[in-house]
């Protein structure tokens, strides 16, 4: 069989068998690197779990659960990617087939061939495929490795494992000779002459009206939506992969986008001006030899130390404020109960703060030493976006509150925080007093931490005091030290990076898509050959013609891009609502406008450019011979 | 009136040594509303003929003229719109589109013209091929006789000035083989369609005012039948 029918026929068949040869190529590439990916992201999991836990293995967190779907999905897609482009090439040869079997050529005799075929055409192809992925795998890992350094605390490198290149060969090999065994079995199951007249085509028993399509893009718009309504099967992968990756890039990118501008908006823009660094030191006792060397250094504006201790009181109903009361303070949060004697417990959450942080928080002048932040969310008449606050306490009534088993008289009234990076705990009676003050009270509630809030003059100095405020720190063994800007510029890391493994798996599955499209266009160019000699036979011009494949482009171009923003203009809506961010806040700062742009243009120009060849082809085939064509009954 | 005139056409297929000479030095004409039978062997050079009269190849000397035109001076897109509106091509295989039902098949040349769809000239076609139940039926819910009467709708719904037909009952059975031609001896009485009819079959040729007889890309013999 080889040498009587496959080795003349790959001979003869050079453009076919480019096409084959170039597929194998870039599926076996992509398969290639996508598994080289998973398998070095896998291996830093497992050395990330080693490191934390001491014991070999993987913990199955959403990272890895997410790499594992994202991997299955990506060959998945390849699989069907080489098997559908196979196929294709696989169909056009059915009637050529049916031949040989009219002649003597038994089903086994015919598989055999075809397989026989498929290695030859296939092997070196699918070989020098998974090379250059590996290749590609590790630019990929070097740029993931250079521009993910600052953020781990670890040494990262490229690793391979030949049981990948052996998998990626294997699935590559295995899945073109299923995708050859298939024609051959659908052989089996038909009679020849069968095969001869009706293998080149599927026979059409159902298609779809589509009046609005028609009504809208005409004659040439019906002809074409019929057309890809008809062959959807065998485009299914390129236009499900391209709308995968255009909805997934367009949808996560959005959401980090999102998600940035509420960390922007909700933190750094929110702490700009109340902190630059955060020593955090355990324990319960600060120093104040740190304390003074950290206020007389150069180009530090301030510094407030504080603890927090943690306490609850019960507060009589009528210390609340009239509107607390008028609401009843049940009503705000379930966390108030009530208890004997008409009163309520309440946590109360203590801020103590240096001496000269305190003073500065209420005033030189002022002798109070007990400061209550009386202010509490009147969640029953505003949302959570847009709060509205409310007194908590009565402030003309002498409040005298018992903690702890001692009273402590609140002898002043805020309705702020001191300038600190804590926010005011919700539902809870927030006190501030002095380090000298709490002393005097001799509690022994215990802080589990101090805190050293720095800002700095300027902005530009921050390196330079980081430097200097890490080298005063060198002597206190156990202590946190966080930049502002650091964590800013880290935060905008995270996100280029996260952006980038999204730009990564788009490019994939685009690619996936697309190579897909050209499958579809160019390996099946016989069958949309006779397509066309039909509607040339009653007059199409090509004018015509380049409309009809115009038509089909764009709707296989623009299908998942409409879709993508028709589903994201809801969503986006849906999420700047849930994150209190203006749409022209978003749309100014952080919709990723241009990646989108230039995914759009990369799908619609690609899938121009398969339409393009395949409608050269078409418009300058032989019509005598495509109409002449006997397959070309019903 | 003369309808087609076709001077001294010569078809030349291959190259050098492979050369075949599918039709040598034809000249003939047809008269507006004949109905002319083109018989001969199988590679005698009739289908060429009919091919290279309905625009779809291109002579390699010689002249053909619809309606006082000539055919090959127009260039891909005037072909196609000549194709279009002064021819009715008939296949053996009928040609028809899958994807599209029968009313939609047969107004599909229309459509391409940009022409508004007369439905009173439609549904008398559909009943005239007895269609008219079968509107909304794709080709492959059709027998090979129904399909052929689409195709020969398709061909008629323009009233081209010629409808050509490529051995149109070469794939089926003898009774609807002698359907169709009743339908097409009906068009060419009812509708004064010029017809041209390419066959091997000599009972179907009888039927048809004049037959062309054609042998080794040669006319041997051009005689009416009555």
């Amino acid at each position: 069989m080889w040498n009587a029918y496959s080795a003349g026929y790959i001979k003869n068949n050079k453009t076919g068998n480019r096409f084959i040869m170039t597929i194998s190529f870039l599926a076996a590439m992509m398969l290639s690197l996508v598994s080289g990916l998973f398998y070095n992201l896998w291996a830093d999991q497992v050395k990330q779990t080693a490191a934390k836990s001491g014991t070999a293995g993987v913990e199955f967190t959403p990272v890895v659960i997410a790499y594992i779907v994202i991997f299955t999905l990506a060959c998945l897609a390849l699989i069907m990617m080489i098997h559908h482009a196979f196929a294709a090439t696989m169909t056009n040869r059915i009637h050529q087939l049916g031949i040989l079997q009219s002649i003597g050529a038994t089903p086994r005799q015919i598989k055999s061939a075809l397989v026989n075929e498929v290695v030859v055409l296939s092997l070196p192809a699918v070989i020098a495929g998974n090379i250059v992925g590996i290749g590609l795998c590790w630019a990929v890992m070097a740029f993931i490795i250079d521009s993910t350094a600052n953020l781990r605390d670890y040494t990262l490198t490229f690793t391979y494992h030949p049981i990948v290149f052996i998998g990626s060969f294997v699935f590559s090999m295995l899945t073109a000779a299923i995708s050859a065994w298939i024609p051959a079995r659908k052989l089996s199951r038909i009679a020849p002459l069968e095969a001869i007249r009706y293998g080149n085509e599927p026979v059409v028993k159902k298609v779809k009206k589509y009046r609005i399509h028609s009504a809208v893009f005409g004659i040439y718009g019906a002809l074409a939506r019929k057309s890809l309504f008809v062959r959807r099967k065998a485009m299914r992968v390129g236009t499900m992969s391209i709308f995968l990756a255009v909805f997934a890039c367009i949808s996560i990118l959005n959401m980090l986008g999102v998600s940035g501008l509420s960390t922007q908006k909700t933190y750094f823009d929110r702490y700009k001006n109340n902190w630059d660094f955060l020593v955090t030191v355990k324990g319960d006792t600060y120093s104040k030899d740190l304390l003074n060397v950290i206020r007389n250094t150069e180009d530090i504006a301030g510094c407030i130390v504080h603890r927090i201790v943690n306490s609850d009181t019960k507060i009589p109903a009528d210390l609340l404020s009239a509107d607390v009361q008028k609401l009843g303070l049940e009503n705000l949060s379930s966390s108030f109960a009530v208890s004997e004697a008409d009163a309520y417990n309440t946590k109360v959450p203590i801020f103590i703060l240096d001496d000269k942080s305190f003073a500065e928080y209420h005033g030189e002048a002022n002798d109070a030493n007990v400061v209550a932040v009386n202010i509490i969310w009147d969640s029953v008449n505003s949302e959570r976006t847009d709060r509205r606050y409310i007194p908590f306490l009565n402030e003309s009534k002498e409040i005298v509150l018992n903690i702890n088993g001692k009273d402590i008289s609140v002898s002043a009234f805020g309705d702020a925080l001191p300038v600190l990076r804590e926010e005011l705990t919700q539902y809870a009676l927030t006190l501030v007093m002095s380090e000298s003050h709490y002393a005097s009270l001799g509690f022994d509630l215990v802080a589990e931490e101090i805190v050293y809030t720095l800002k700095m003059t300027d902005e530009s100095k921050n390196d330079v005091l980081e430097e200097k405020l890490r080298g005063l720190l060198e002597t206190y063994p156990d202590y946190a030290f966080e930049s502002r800007m650091q964590e800013l510029a880290d935060e905008l890391q995270i996100q280029q990076g996260l952006r980038m493994i999204v730009y990564l798996f788009t490019g994939i599955l685009t690619c996936i898509g697309l190579v897909n499209i050209f499958a579809s266009t160019l390996g099946q160019i016989h069958q949309r050959k006779r397509e066309f000699a039909r509607y040339f036979a009653v007059g199409l011009t090509p004018k015509g013609a380049a409309k009809i494949l115009a038509r089909e482009a764009a709707i296989v171009a623009f299908r998942p891009i409409l879709l993508t923003i028709a589903v994201n203009i809801p969503l986006m809506a849906v999420m700047l609502d849930a994150g209190g961010i203006s749409a022209d806040d978003f749309i100014a700062q952080r919709m990723p406008l241009l990646p989108a742009l230039l995914l759009f243009a990369a799908v619609t120009g690609f899938v121009a450019l398969a339409y393009y060849l395949g409608g050269k082809k078409i418009c300058n085939m032989n019509l005598i011979e495509a109409i002449r064509d006997d397959t070309l009954s019903m | 009136m003369e309808i087609l005139k076709v001077e001294n056409l010569c078809k030349v297929y291959g190259k050098d040594s492979n050369q075949v000479q599918a039709l040598n030095d034809i000249s003939f004409s047809v008269e507006k509303g004949e109905f002319v039978a083109v018989i001969g062997q199988s590679g005698s050079g009739k289908s060429t003929l009919l091919h290279l009269i309905g625009g779809v190849d291109k002579p390699t000397s010689g002249h053909i003229f619809v309606d006082g035109q000539d055919v090959y001076k127009k260039n891909k897109e005037q072909l196609a719109i000549f194709r279009r509106r002064q021819v009715g091509l008939i296949y053996q295989f009928y040609n028809l589109i899958p994807v599209l039902n029968v009313v939609e098949n047969m107004t599909l040349p229309l459509k391409l013209d940009g022409q508004k769809i007369n439905h009173a000239r439609v549904n008398e076609l559909l009943e005239v091929l007895g269609l008219a139940d079968r509107k909304q039926h794709l080709p492959s819910q059709l027998s090979g006789g129904q399909q052929q009467r689409v195709s020969i709708g398709r061909a008629l719904i323009n009233a081209p000035a010629l409808v050509l037909a490529d051995e149109p009952t070469g794939n089926l059975d003898s009774k609807s083989s002698q359907e169709i031609m009743e339908l097409l001896k009906y068009s060419n009485k009812k509708y004064k369609q010029t017809l041209i009819v390419i066959t091997h079959d000599e009972n179907i040729a009888l039927q048809a005012d004049r037959i062309i007889r054609i042998a080794d890309g040669k006319i041997v013999s051009d005689e009416k039948t009555y």
